[in-house]
């Protein structure tokens, strides 16, 4: 699975141009976006929250210990990012040698910033302690700064003057606030950790009770997709993440596609009708189809994830039509943002004509429905061999999704022909599943 | 017998050269309470499973309610609830949310849902992640999502594991209250003061095979061991 993205997210790469936009404030904004969003995830790893290592407050070891675990899986998240980056830059001939270092640093100086902004917030929101909140903040500036100007040297294809001054600087920084936070893990640790447990692990519940979720699914059904639901927005997987984060490449990679006019011309444009074969919209139907098959490649890890509770299933007199429906609504709704944003992407490159913009719509709404039906009917397939599925699912799905994307007639005719077919396929695999998957 | 809940007739299942259910027949009936006692591996979790139609039998017949379950209707399993003895439950969803799963599958009334949680002292925690529970609030939950549909046939694989001494007096409350209500149970449990206390009849199992079936007072007539703790009547059939 890692071989398989790390595999697509180089290939990808190569057709990839690092875009002439305003590098440093991209740098500042993803930077925030960081510390921000990894609040929660960094404030579980410090306490230890719904993790084995929670024991360890029981045991005769020293308080930094937990600390010192907790950075260390911050800077193993923090380098995983990082590495994603390294590796584009490999890959388009970019000067890698030379970041090697500032990289590091961008990791130490996030990683840190990222546990002391969480200590600090868990604290500020338990004691009302803001001269202590006022306080890091003022360590935490300096940081984003430096971070930020780092990062932008990760994002640049030329090195800067100001590089080695930054990354010593960097370091010199994290080393402080690592004291810092040190520090105040010592003071608070054992006054908060009760509080931040109660705060992270309250208020779970997700609300997909939406009737227009479950349309014209019963009770059975609708309850399996909820729960599919839960499980994908929790990240039941690194999966989900993986696809998520491949789905962008391809929907970005569209359009730097559009923009650089590498896409080539596959037909010759004569008439309206043509406009079909335009790049611009070739290469919104293909981001369209790839983005669609990333989306859904998470179905066959969800029911990977799922089979060791299907117990659940067999005893409760679940039918094979009932869970099959609640995986193939699963799969078009998880996929269900790919053909509106590639058609967004498509349109403001403004290479499409306005005349063309709503067939162009239909045509993504078409390989959406084709892509997501053929992969959710394919869902009880070799459900226990999650990779071979994965790998047989998104053929196919690229398979039906890239001839339509042709010739799109071609697609209405496959589901009309093939589509119920295909479907009532899906219903006995799952009803074979069922009552065969026990013993 | 119209009352008759469930009838196995001549169970049996294979693992490889191991028989782990040897031709096992029983009969249980509204408002009764049938106990499976034996020792770990005498096949009282495979006949279990096949009482539940999560396993098939290899031959021999499972009728719940006169409807034979190999059909697999999913009529003929409205009628049960189960719980099993290793509760593999989706930690990434709260207990509400497993409760709601249960309710949607079963398609029970999800008003029971709050009952359930309230009963078995769940409510505090309903809306933490399962993954986040200790063991005991596991099992409850675990009874918990039995208990939702109000099935006909109850079914608890080892219930007490896992539970304080409370609790385990409000499920023999519970049990005893739905015996009352004319519900039916299939319990298998290793605590042998609870067997007797709770069960109508009970079922030794030794090898796969039932070797003495009776109500507890039948069974120590048998043994002639009026006065001993229960387990001694165990260990007179077992050994």
């Amino acid at each position: 699975m890692t071989y398989l993205i790390s595999t697509r997210i180089i290939e990808n790469a190569r057709e990839w141009e690092f875009p002439s936009i305003p590098a440093a404030p991209v740098a500042f904004g993803a930077v925030v976006l960081l510390l921000s969003a990894s609040l929660s995830r960094a404030a579980s790893e410090i306490f230890a929250i719904g993790h084995p290592r929670a024991h360890f407050d029981a045991l005769p070891l020293s308080i930094d210990a937990q600390l010192r675990a907790a950075v260390l899986i911050r800077i193993a998240r923090s380098l995983i990012v990082t590495a994603v980056l390294l590796l584009i830059r490999w890959r388009l001939g970019v000067e890698v040698a030379g970041v090697l270092i500032p990289t590091l640093c961008f990791v130490a100086l996030i990683s840190i910033s990222e546990l002391l902004a969480a200590i600090n917030w868990i604290h500020l929101k338990h004691k009302r302690d803001g001269l202590a909140a006022l306080s890091t903040l003022a360590a935490l500036i300096p940081a984003i700064a430096v971070s930020s100007s780092i990062f932008t040297e990760l994002l640049s294809t030329s090195a800067g003057r100001w590089r080695p001054a930054l990354t010593a600087a960097g370091f010199i920084w994290a080393l402080l606030i690592y004291a810092v936070l040190k520090s105040c893990n010592r003071r608070w640790r054992a006054g908060d950790i009760d509080y931040a447990r109660r705060l992270l692990t309250s208020r779970r519940r997700a609300s997909l009770s939406s009737p227009l979720l479950r349309w014209r699914l019963n009770a059975s059904a609708g309850a399996q997709l909820t729960r599919d639901l839960r499980l994908t927005l929790r990240g039941f997987s690194s999966a989900v993440y993986a696809a998520l984060g491949i789905a962008f490449l391809l929907l970005a990679s569209e359009f730097l596609l559009i923009n650089s006019g590498r896409f080539p011309l596959f037909f010759k444009i004569e008439g309206w009708l043509d406009l079909a074969w335009l790049p611009a919209s070739m290469a919104a139907k293909f981001g369209c189809v790839t983005a669609c098959v990333s989306l859904t490649s998470i179905l066959p890890i969800l029911v990977g994830h799922e089979l060791p509770h299907m117990w659940l299933e067999r005893a409760a007199g679940t039918t094979g039509l009932d869970i099959f429906q609640a995986k193939l609504r699963y799969a078009r709704l998880i996929a269900i943002p790919a053909p509106f944003i590639a058609w967004i992407v498509a349109i403001i490159t403004g290479q499409v004509p306005s005349s063309y913009a709503a067939p162009l719509l239909g045509e993504c709404l078409l390989l959406w429905l084709l892509v997501s039906s053929f992969i959710g009917a394919m869902s009880f397939e070799i459900p226990e061999r999650t990779g071979l599925a994965l790998l047989m699912m998104s053929l196919t799905g690229l398979a039906v999704g890239f001839l339509t994307a042709f010739m799109w007639p071609i697609g209405l005719v496959v589901l009309g022909m093939a589509g119920h077919t295909f479907t009532e396929r899906g219903r006995m695999r799952a009803r074979y599943f069922l009552l065969k998957g026990a013993d | 017998m119209t009352d008759t809940l469930l009838r196995v007739e001549g169970v049996i299942k294979r693992f490889g050269p191991l028989t782990a259910v040897d031709n096992v027949s029983l009969a249980v009936s509204a408002g009764e309470v049938f106990s499976l006692a034996g020792a770990n591996g005498a096949g009282k979790s495979t006949l279990i499973r096949m009482i539940t139609g999560i396993s098939e039998p290899d031959s021999g017949s499972v009728f719940i309610k006169d409807e034979d379950l190999t059909h697999r209707l999913p009529s003929t399993k409205r009628h049960l609830g189960y719980l099993p003895e290793e509760l593999v439950l989706y930690e990434r969803l709260t207990g509400r949310e497993y409760l709601e799963l249960v309710a949607g599958l079963k398609e029970a009334d999800p008003t029971e849902i709050s009952n359930e949680l309230a009963y078995f002292e769940l409510a505090v925690v309903q809306n933490k992640l399962v993954g986040e529970y200790s063991l005991g609030m596991r099992k409850k939950l675990g009874l918990a999502a039995a208990m939702i549909g109000r099935a006909e046939l109850l079914v608890l694989d080892e219930p007490l594991n896992g539970l304080d001494v409370e609790m385990m007096r409000r499920l023999r409350e519970r049990i005893e209250s739905e015996r009352s209500a004319g519900r039916a149970f299939v319990i298998s449990s290793h605590v042998m003061s609870f067997v007797e206390r709770v069960s109508d009849r009970v079922g030794i199992m030794r090898s796969g095979k039932i070797v003495a079936e009776g109500a507890p007072a039948d069974l120590r007539t048998l043994s002639k061991l009026s006065t001993a703790p229960f387990e001694d009547v165990f260990f007179y059939f077992v050994k």
